[in-house]
């Protein structure tokens, strides 16, 4: 991990830590505009909208893989997908516990699994819809669609706690995941 | 001989059993109807809609599938998509 204060008309109290590496930003963009593409433009009895399915369960493969190779903050192990904490953190929250987490925060950590998952529903039922076995089948369609429906509530719910915790930390998330810095105010304790 | 005879046979009945869906068939008014003529030609019906005063039916036959588009009011065929 390397730490640097900014000097470059950055807040003068705030450090810049590298934590999300190139592929982790990479994957994570890619993964927002194949879902975008394929609910907006992209008609769904298209071709290009199984291509676009495929492209997104790849992308989460190689993160998948990735998380066990990768950079510190991008190791699966640096956020757990674990309930308890989820809920220690949000219990934290409530008595003003300002601690940043350079990976994910046990409540974001949650969420990521959670798209990936909904996302890997939506390419397995999309892929199944195409088989001879399960084409027209009701229940299959339906499974996509409900994963769908699920996969815009996530997002909208991952979009929102960006917000908020980017305001409460006080560490610019988006920014973060565009440079790969979170720049953390001085005066926080931080969790690797 | 015999075999001349099943061979003839089969020859004749196979063209029944196995009639090809086109724009041209006249598949029913109703979604039972329809069903009905699909299944009796050798298609397997898999889920159907109704919208616009169309009825659509997705369809298996052969390891191949499609949907087929039938005008409620004339039961003609007005779309057939293979996939």
């Amino acid at each position: 991990m390397s730490v640097v204060d900014t000097s470059d008309g950055g807040r003068p109290g705030a450090r810049d830590i590298v934590v999300w590496d190139p592929l982790v930003r990479l994957i994570h963009w890619s993964l927002a505009l194949s879902i975008l593409l394929n609910s907006t433009v992209i008609d769904g009895e298209s071709a290009p909208h199984e291509w676009i399915g495929y492209v997104a369960v790849g992308l989460i493969g190689t993160r998948l893989i990735w998380g066990l190779l990768g950079s510190q903050h991008a190791r699966l192990s640096a956020f757990p997908p674990s309930p308890v904490a989820a809920l220690r953190h949000l219990v934290a929250l409530s008595k003003d516990d300002k601690t940043v987490y350079l990976s994910h925060n046990p409540l974001g950590a949650l969420m990521v699994y959670n798209i990936w998952l909904t996302v890997l529903l939506l390419g397995v039922t999309g892929y199944m819809m195409g088989t001879i076995r399960f084409f027209g089948v009701e229940w299959v369609e339906e499974a996509h669609e409900i994963a769908f429906n699920w996969l815009l509530v996530s997002i909208a719910l991952h979009v929102g706690g960006v917000v908020f915790d980017s305001w409460w930390s006080g560490v610019p998330l988006v920014r973060a995941m565009l440079d790969g810095r979170k720049r953390v105010p001085k005066d926080r304790s931080v969790v690797k | 001989m015999r075999k001349l005879i099943i061979v003839a046979v089969l020859a004749f009945a196979t063209p029944a059993l196995a009639a090809e869906l086109t724009m041209d068939t006249l598949l029913g008014t109703t979604l039972p109807e329809i069903k009905k003529n699909l299944t009796d030609m050798g298609y397997q019906v898999r889920k159907s809609d109704m919208e616009d005063g169309k009825i659509e039916v997705y369809f298996v036959k052969d390891n191949k599938m499609g949907e087929v588009y039938v005008s409620e009011a004339t039961g003609k065929v007005t779309k057939l998509k293979m996939k």
